[in-house]
């Protein structure tokens, strides 16, 4: 049996509301833990500390609401151009 | 290196002890310290790279786990065959011997950076809370905050400017008639046309709601609301960097704004 990745359920659950959660708090940051929902906030760190004191653990789903996730880019790292001389 | 930040200046992060070709070699560096998650254990201290092709501020993947940090999201990181997913986690680190920071608990993006000798890069997130200076003939490059530091998660990267710009376009539409909002009379490709021409700069991210529309602008049109909010945060919010002129909102010049006291 394949081992589950860090907040697969947690990620699961969040695309399954998405839309949902988009429509009702878009913008915001929402906390997952499990199948669960702990909590809507205004900010990244409000989020994270809030929540996860609500949750009881650090190792909870925190996630920006917006209506799809565009891929970030970071070309000189993704095209191996950041090596060189060292210091 | 020296910081500044007194009254009636921006405070102002400067790097100049090194001679030209040092800053031409290895870039703008600045050396970082993340501190663990685990109460009581000791700090990481490494170096970090000023990479402006960086959407996101990312950190050593190893690091932040040798720190403690849970892995609270991934993200998604495009390169040339593809995306690849990436833990995100949420880190407290600061520029030594500066009066800025430490940031706590900041969103950064976990990837390989050991082989290069870094613990950090530093993305347009964090940049697009500063404003820097690459002078390469003196070997010398500056970053200036024209405010506290704020949290930088409030920050909008500049990339989603457009998006955030319709998704306000659609809701400013939501306002019912009668409390006489602004009209929003662009089309989609209009406003995206709009925040374009604004040099990408994320004008839908000011702190303004559609409460806040109702309560104070009785604009006829979209370019008007937006000529307001942009007069209103002008002088106390550095994101409002942006003024409309000739029916055009342009990126105000630097030595126009006015200095965060």
């Amino acid at each position: 049996m394949a081992e589950k990745r860090p907040l697969e359920e947690e990620a699961a659950w969040f695309e399954t509301h998405r839309k949902e959660l988009f429509a009702a708090h878009p913008l915001k940051w929402v906390v997952v833990l499990g199948q669960k929902q702990i909590g809507i906030y205004d900010s990244f760190s409000e989020a994270f500390q809030q929540g996860s004191a609500a949750a009881g653990t650090p190792h909870v789903l925190v996630k920006q609401i917006l209506d799809t996730d565009e891929p970030m880019s970071a070309p000189a790292l993704t095209l191996g151009l950041l090596g060189g001389l060292h210091i | 290196m020296a910081f500044t930040y007194k009254q009636g200046q921006a405070p102002t992060l400067t790097y100049s002890e090194n001679p030209p070709p040092i800053l031409y070699v290895f870039g703008p560096r600045v050396n970082i310290r993340v501190y663990s998650f685990v109460p009581g254990q000791a700090a990481f201290e490494g170096h970090a790279l000023v990479d402006t092709g960086a959407q996101k501020t990312c950190i050593d993947v190893t690091v932040a786990q040798q720190l403690g940090y849970p892995q609270i999201d991934t993200e998604k990181l495009c390169h040339a065959h593809g995306t690849s997913e990436h833990p995100v986690f949420p880190v407290t680190f600061e520029i030594p011997g500066s009066s800025f920071g430490p940031w706590n608990n900041e969103r950064l993006v976990g990837v390989e950076l050991s082989a290069q000798k870094l613990c950090m890069l530093i993305g347009r997130d964090f940049l697009s809370i500063a404003h820097m200076t690459y002078n390469g003939p003196s070997g010398k490059w500056y970053m200036e905050y024209p405010a506290p530091p704020r949290n930088l998660s409030q920050m909008q990267p500049q990339d989603v400017a457009v998006k955030e710009m319709l998704k306000l376009v659609h809701r400013i539409k939501k306002v019912p008639a009668k409390t006489k909002p602004a009209i929003v009379k662009l089309t989609d490709e209009q406003a995206a046309a709009v925040a374009a021409s604004s040099g990408g700069i994320a004008i839908a991210t000011m702190p303004w709601q559609v409460k806040d529309i109702k309560k104070r602008f009785s604009c006829d049109d979209a370019v008007s609301a937006l000529a307001r909010i942009v007069k209103e945060h002008l002088n106390h919010d550095a994101r409002a960097a942006l003024r409309l002129k000739n029916g055009a909102i342009e990126s105000v010049p630097w030595s126009e704004r006015n200095v965060f006291v």
